[in-house]
């Protein structure tokens, strides 16, 4: 069965990351900032009585969505400029059929850096 | 929990209003700070001073320095450690009832460093606002 991705933008930048990492997607929810809080820290949110922490991968001028990301029993989320699409790693032409954990993925209008969740977690700096 | 909101910059914060002796209007009662020393004297009495808006704030990105100003006279005695202090904020607004459950822990690694001045989150009117620990701050 072919690995599905959440592709997605951060600014100019195009992003890939597993579809099963994604919990759900929120609409420009309103975020709390808190102070004293590690760089990328945007704010957080309350999602079903579960406060969660909201990263910038980058800074970003227009964040529209944030992704909330489940690792384990963690919720954290993501803000991202705009979400493209699910994608089947594997069904387009373009692609590797059996595409790497990481690096880049081309589809037929651009590539995509594909990261895992604990690369991610790892840029961002959340401990796992 | 009955919950005194606080207002500094354009952000809302919370206390335990048990823990809140007495909230001072400078333009009543004379407080003398020594913000160096980060102490101040009111009635005769000397006390640790914590400025939320220089101490958690950026007000210089706010814009709103030199807006109006409140002391609250904090008097804690939560785990057995009793506190005496003036918290400086810009007013104190009104008194909310949250349920104890209802306050959300913030998890600690989205800290540049330890800080345990937030006992939480507590959801008011549909906004999330931040609720001080009144025997860290």
């Amino acid at each position: 069965m072919a690995r599905r991705v959440l592709r997605f933008r951060i600014g100019e930048r195009r992003w890939a990351l597993p579809l099963e990492a994604v919990r759900e997607v929120l609409e420009a929810p309103a975020l709390l900032r808190v102070p004293r809080t590690r760089s990328g820290v945007a704010g957080v949110v309350l999602r079903r009585g579960v406060l969660v922490p909201v990263y910038d991968l980058a800074p970003v001028a227009l964040a529209s969505q944030v992704l909330v990301l489940e690792w384990g029993d963690m919720l954290n989320g993501l803000r991202v400029s705009h979400l493209e699409a699910q994608v089947a790693l594997g069904e387009e032409p373009q692609q590797d059929p059996a595409p790497p954990a990481s690096g880049q993925l081309k589809f037929k209008d651009g590539t995509a850096e594909r990261i895992d969740l604990d690369q991610l977690y790892h840029m961002l700096g959340i401990p796992i | 929990m009955d919950i005194l909101l606080l207002e500094v910059a354009s952000n809302v914060y919370g206390i335990d209003q048990r823990c809140v002796r007495r909230v001072i209007d400078p333009r009543r009662e004379t407080v003398l700070e020594e913000p160096h020393e980060r102490r101040a004297s009111y009635a005769g009495e000397q006390f640790r001073l914590v400025d939320v808006r220089r101490d958690l704030e950026d007000a210089a990105e706010d814009g709103t320095e030199g807006a109006s100003r409140a002391y609250l006279l904090v008097d804690s005695a939560r785990e057995g450690s009793p506190l005496r202090y003036l918290l400086c904020v810009d007013g104190a607004r009104s008194i909310v009832s949250v349920e104890g459950e209802r306050v959300y822990p913030i998890p600690p690694y989205i800290f540049e460093e330890k800080t345990d001045c937030f006992r939480g989150v507590f959801e008011y009117r549909g906004r999330l606002q931040l609720l001080f620990d009144e025997q860290r701050l």
